[in-house]
């Protein structure tokens, strides 16, 4: 029989754990990323900013307001365009690593994180 | 591969200029249309039921008429499903977007450049599924 039922401590656990393994999958994605990314000097791999907030969590490049990073004009052109990039960079830099790699690792950080 | 079928298909209904996997340099309007990846169905172990990711880009010199032409493919592609996109081709289970069209850039030529992404769900019979 339940004595004493603790509700919101349970909750506040259950959020801030799927907090957490949000954060650490979306790290294994911007960790591939980062090796895809075009790197001249490194200034739109820098730009990387990851948060999550309520369970809901981010990834991105290109800076901006919120992101501590100045915008860097050219990252959605190099995102969205094909191109002649050198040392086996690509386009798609961050939607190709999310799609293969973000499903498992979410699995993998949630068993992690478990409560 | 997706992006031939893909092409094949915008080639019926009467775009032009259209390539797969390849952008050229010009500065007349194209459409390519690229392979991508997608998010792999946990199905796709056993079923022969597999995703695979397009991307469509538009690029020319007129901003109106590419802005038009993507959203023209974007309207064709979306939502289709339960029919193959050229004779012989795979069985389309469902096209649903990804990403509705937006503009990219306009570089030093002038040329404005329009994407789009899809996520095309088909039947592909292989050996080792059914």
């Amino acid at each position: 029989m339940w004595k004493r039922w603790n509700g919101p401590r349970l909750q506040t656990r259950f959020n801030e754990a799927t907090d957490r393994a949000m954060e650490q999958a979306l790290e294994v994605v911007g960790g591939v990323s980062d090796q895809q990314v075009p790197h001249d000097e490194s200034t739109l791999q820098q730009s990387k900013t990851i948060r999550v907030v309520n369970g809901v969590g981010k990834i991105g490049y290109g800076g901006g307001p919120g992101t501590g990073w100045p915008v860097v004009p050219y990252a959605i052109k190099w995102h969205e365009i094909p191109a002649n990039f050198q040392k086996g960079r690509k386009h798609n830099y961050l939607r190709e690593p999310f799609h293969a790699e973000f499903p498992r690792a979410l699995r993998e950080t949630v068993r992690r994180n478990r409560l | 591969m997706m992006s031939a079928q893909i092409r094949s298909y915008l080639l019926a209904d009467g775009f032009e200029n259209i390539y797969a996997n390849y952008l050229p340099e010009t500065d007349v309007q194209v459409i390519s249309v690229y392979d991508e990846s997608a998010p792999v169905l946990p199905e796709s172990v056993g079923l022969a039921s597999d995703q695979a990711g397009i991307q469509v880009l538009v690029r020319g010199t007129n901003a109106t008429a590419v802005a038009k032409a993507a959203q023209d493919v974007y309207n064709l592609l979306v939502g289709f499903r339960n029919d193959v996109l050229q004779a012989g081709g795979n069985l389309i289970t469902q096209i649903s977007p990804q990403q509705y069209p937006a503009w990219v850039d306009v570089d030093d030529r002038n040329r404005h450049t329009w994407s789009v992404h899809f996520i095309v769900r088909y039947t592909n019979n292989t050996t080792n599924r059914s």
